[in-house]
């Protein structure tokens, strides 16, 4: 079991190809024989699978000129047409 | 790909002064990372007027690298918590209902058939839907790891720094966040094993 922890540290870094090399045979030979090993790595695969195949996010039209005139008038010091109730206060 | 990967080279840090040109250069990209750090398209809108503004105001202290578009990120980030914040938002998960690092006693129990699972394609959608719910349920740093590192394909080095962490603090929560998600689609499975379970039972009485 302890070694199953050793790996469980390094499978999301082997999963996402950001582990050392060198690291990578232990985590390999170790997930032949181990399958609850295995099936942690097979979750990070179905959840990375999922994430990465979520729309793109689009932008609603309008937002682009909103954002436009809200800089246009912090650029010449004029206040905002109208208070989002979130606007930056002057720091 | 890095955060700054995909600006021209040599984009000038003057266009963070010229409302157009930020704009135009940076628009699309804050308000995707915003949009992802938000609950609804009005809340991505207030992040992005906001992290503009601040990037305008800020502008000519900015003494950073030729690409700003780290700098950009961090502020988009710190827009979408102040959002949060001023909305009184808690993450519908806390962070002690998070799964722990390594849970022995469940790594020794369960494996799970996932390549068993019936028809996911024709479930695509509905298992999409529950992610997202799922991303925006997470606690702020764990949904930043995700929607940095799995969405924006921002390296793990650069999103630890973007976020203010040791390269094993972000990796602690993007493993955490991960599994996380990874049980929110087991729920989803037990669910519709469940319901269909049921509709099988009504049929045959």
């Amino acid at each position: 079991m302890n070694l199953c922890r050793e790996v469980a540290e390094r499978l999301l870094a082997y999963r996402d190809g950001e582990l050392e090399e060198t690291e990578e045979p232990f985590i390999k030979e170790h997930l032949q024989y181990c399958p609850s090993c295995l099936d942690l790595l097979n979750g990070y695969d179905e959840v990375c699978d999922v994430l990465h195949r979520l729309q793109p996010v689009n932008m609603p039209s309008g937002v682009l000129e909103r954002c436009r005139e809200r800089l246009r008038r912090e650029a010449a010091g004029e206040p905002p047409l109208h208070d989002h109730g979130d606007s930056c206060s002057a720091e | 790909m890095t955060a700054g990967a995909c600006l021209t080279s040599d984009a000038p840090n003057s266009a963070l002064l010229d409302p157009d040109l930020l704009l135009d250069r940076y628009g699309e990209r804050i308000y995707r990372l915003a949009r992802r750090m938000s609950n609804s398209d009005a809340d991505a809108e207030d992040v992005m007027q906001n992290t503009l503004i601040k990037i305008l105001r800020k502008a000519d202290s900015y003494r950073g690298e030729s690409d700003p578009m780290g700098w950009i990120y961090r502020i988009t980030l710190n827009e979408a918590r102040e959002l949060h914040r001023k909305r009184k938002r808690r993450p519908a998960v806390s962070l002690d209902a998070l799964p722990i690092d390594f849970d022995e006693t469940q790594h020794a129990v369960g494996v799970s058939d996932i390549a068993g699972r019936p028809d996911k394609s024709a479930m695509a959608g509905e298992i999409d839907d529950r992610i997202r719910d799922a991303i925006q349920e997470l606690p702020d740093g764990y949904r930043e790891a995700v929607v940095l590192y799995d969405l924006e394909g921002v390296p793990y080095a650069e999103a630890a720094q973007l976020m203010g962490l040791s390269l094993g603090g972000f990796k602690t929560r993007l493993h955490r966040a991960r599994l996380h998600l990874r049980n929110v689609l087991e729920r989803f499975w037990a669910d519709r094993d469940a319901a269909t379970a049921t509709t099988d039972g009504e049929a045959k009485s």
